[in-house]
């Protein structure tokens, strides 16, 4: 299996851990990734409001590097996902305004020919190697770890959702062998898009889920979207500061939980680069249990 | 009644009036097909005597006013379908006059201080006016909003439950989603020509979280974030405080580095006080190696993204 791998801006700046399990998982299971290099941004929700047509070309041209390649995508964030799923969308559909998209991106030195499809990491390891064949790789079964799921709101609603994706997000952890504890409501939201903008209002956003993940007694929070993570673990401290309480809940990637599952050694996943100490769930007393093959540590990415 | 021809409803009760705190009143239902959750309040009213506080006029999905929780979900009562066990409560953002019946005057008085009617300044050039369907696409979607709020209920970018957006300074808290559909319906009319840049910045679009749970709830589907607040935010982006800028500055960094840098634009949304502010926190990244000190991309992803921004330009 190979695709071409869009890991997005966040992964490759502030959660580059989540670009390290990724690839360590991907060779785990035999995927091949080939990264669109120089992909750049997909716009995230901002270019879309001042230049939709802009934003629908900066994504054009994401599916286009694939597409030359004979490639689906594989992506690690719910935002980017949403976004080149919303223009794939639209650039299948017979319209003007696909039309008018196709004759910019002409003029832009873009020949689009294609749309490849584009799937998040989760959905492809579901969708292509499914339960059964997944299984055999948890050799060490996180049994007993409480994990709060944290689908991006991009992932199930909205123009470039993919139905189905928070359920996607519970097995995959269940099949990790922990426990879903079902913190995160409809309402919910980490806030990301506005902690530039009102770091204080996004603070609050975040501190709704990360206090009732106390209370619910989740040992972490997993997330399929970097910039959840984002808001989540490297804002946490803001969040506890406007809650006027320390939460200190750890925040994984779901790559990095299904690659603890699978025997990662915890450094070669980066668990140590997250803002929030993870050193709980690294030596979770469950996890410590179980046996580690220490030949698959050589799977890791060097730090 | 056994329990497959019953509904059970536990119902929100509180009257600020004489009430410490609220409290949940249980009503048994007899269950009928197609039974709306209306249907329920009316019975314990009419055969159990709950003296309930609610409020609908058409029952037919039109007035926007018997907006209400269900099991956590805001609907409105005369649509959603009855459930054998149901929580029945108010919506949220809103303070509660009695038990059902919220206030929703802060956001309909945000609604009128935005202006939702059409600015004309130029005389009509004929009558009829010569335009077309197509000029009025982009607002089309929005005119089957019923003004029912249910999305502002949920949305959480508005204050809280102290009752919608409040000003201070001159600029209010984010308005709500309910607010900016009435705005959007007139502003990306065409033939509108009022400048609403100003206004919107002091409404807080920019505090929208993106989050589409407006898109979600909307009883009548409208595309809340895709087809009303982005398009406002790329008006209040213009705005002269600047205060909604972001999204330009966005657009600028990608222009400039391709991926985003997001320490430059870290700074340039925040300035330099508020990095110094987040210090520990920025120190904390460079130690566990989250940054980035400079982007590089290609000479050739630069001329192919600045290429796609000059033909993107309107």
């Amino acid at each position: 299996m190979r695709f071409a791998y869009y890991p997005g801006c966040t992964a490759k700046g502030s959660t580059r851990e989540a670009d390290l399990a990724t690839k360590w998982l991907a060779r785990r299971v035999g995927i091949d990734l080939v990264e669109l290099v120089d992909a750049g941004c997909c716009g995230s929700c901002e270019i879309k409001a001042v230049n939709p047509t802009l934003h629908f070309m900066l994504n054009a041209r994401i599916l286009t590097m694939a597409a030359d390649q004979d490639l689906e995508i594989l992506t690690i964030c719910d935002t980017c996902q949403a976004n080149l799923l919303h223009t794939s969308r639209r650039m299948q559909e017979e319209s003007d305004a696909k039309r008018s998209l196709l004759e910019r991106l002409k003029t832009a030195g873009v020949a689009y020919r294609s749309t490849p499809r584009v799937r998040h990491v989760a959905s492809i390891l579901m969708d292509e190697l499914g339960e059964t064949e997944l299984h055999p790789y948890v050799v060490r079964p996180l049994a007993g770890l409480r994990v709060a799921p944290f689908a991006c709101c991009h992932s199930f609603r909205g123009p470039g959702a993919s139905p189905g994706s928070r359920e996607l997000l519970a097995e995959l952890v269940t099949l990790s062998g922990a426990t879903v504890v079902p913190v995160r409501i409809d309402s919910d939201c980490c806030g990301f898009h506005i902690l530039m903008t009102n770091e204080t209002l996004a603070a609050r956003a975040s501190a709704k889920f990360l206090a009732r993940c106390v209370e619910m007694q989740a040992d972490c929070i997993v997330t399929t979207s970097p910039l959840c993570h984002t808001a989540l673990d490297i804002f946490q401290k803001k969040a506890e500061g406007v809650a006027g309480r320390p939460f200190r809940v750890p925040v994984l990637h779901l790559e990095q939980l299904l690659a603890l599952a699978f025997g990662a050694q915890p450094d070669v996943i980066g668990l140590g680069r997250h803002m929030v100490s993870t050193v709980s769930v690294a030596r979770h007393p469950r996890m410590a249990a179980r046996n580690t093959d220490p030949g698959l540590v050589s799977y890791g990415e060097p730090r | 009644m056994d329990a497959a021809s019953r509904i059970s409803a536990r119902i929100f009760r509180f009257d600020p009036a004489s009430d410490a705190e609220p409290r949940y009143e249980a009503v048994e239902v007899p269950h009928q097909p197609h039974m709306r959750v209306l249907d329920v309040l009316d019975y314990a009213v009419e055969e159990c005597g709950v003296g309930l506080g609610y409020r609908y006029f058409c029952g037919v999905k039109r007035c926007g006013m018997c907006g209400v929780n269900v099991n956590g979900k805001p609907v409105l009562a005369c649509w959603e379908e009855a459930t054998p066990d149901m929580v029945i409560e108010p919506l949220g953002n809103m303070p509660v006059i009695r038990d059902l019946t919220v206030d929703r005057s802060a956001f309909e008085r945000a609604t009128i201080d935005l202006e939702p009617r059409l600015v004309r300044k130029a005389p009509y050039a004929s009558f009829p006016e010569p335009y077309t369907h197509r000029d009025v696409a982009a607002t089309f979607p929005l005119m089957n909003c019923i003004e029912c709020y249910v999305c502002s209920s949920t949305c959480p970018a508005v204050s809280g439950p102290a009752g919608g957006p409040r000003t201070a300074g001159g600029r209010r808290d984010f308005v709500g989603p309910g607010t900016l559909v009435q705005i959007a319906k007139v502003a990306l009319h065409p033939k509108d020509e009022l400048d609403r840049s100003a206004m919107l910045e002091q409404a807080s679009i920019d505090h929208c979280m993106s989050c589409y749970r407006c898109e979600q709830v909307c009883p009548v589907g409208i595309p809340i974030v895709s087809h009303a607040i982005m398009p406002l935010r790329g008006v209040a982006a213009k705005g002269p405080a600047g205060i909604a800028r972001f999204p330009l500055e966005f657009a600028e960094n990608v222009r400039t580095h391709v991926d985003i840098h997001s320490g430059s634009l870290f700074v340039k949304a925040g300035g330099w006080l508020r990095a110094l502010a987040s210090l520990p926190m920025l120190l904390g990244m460079l130690v566990r190696g989250k940054t980035r000190m400079r982007a590089r991309p290609s000479a050739r992803a630069r001329r192919e993204v600045e290429a796609l921004f000059e033909a993107a330009e309107p």
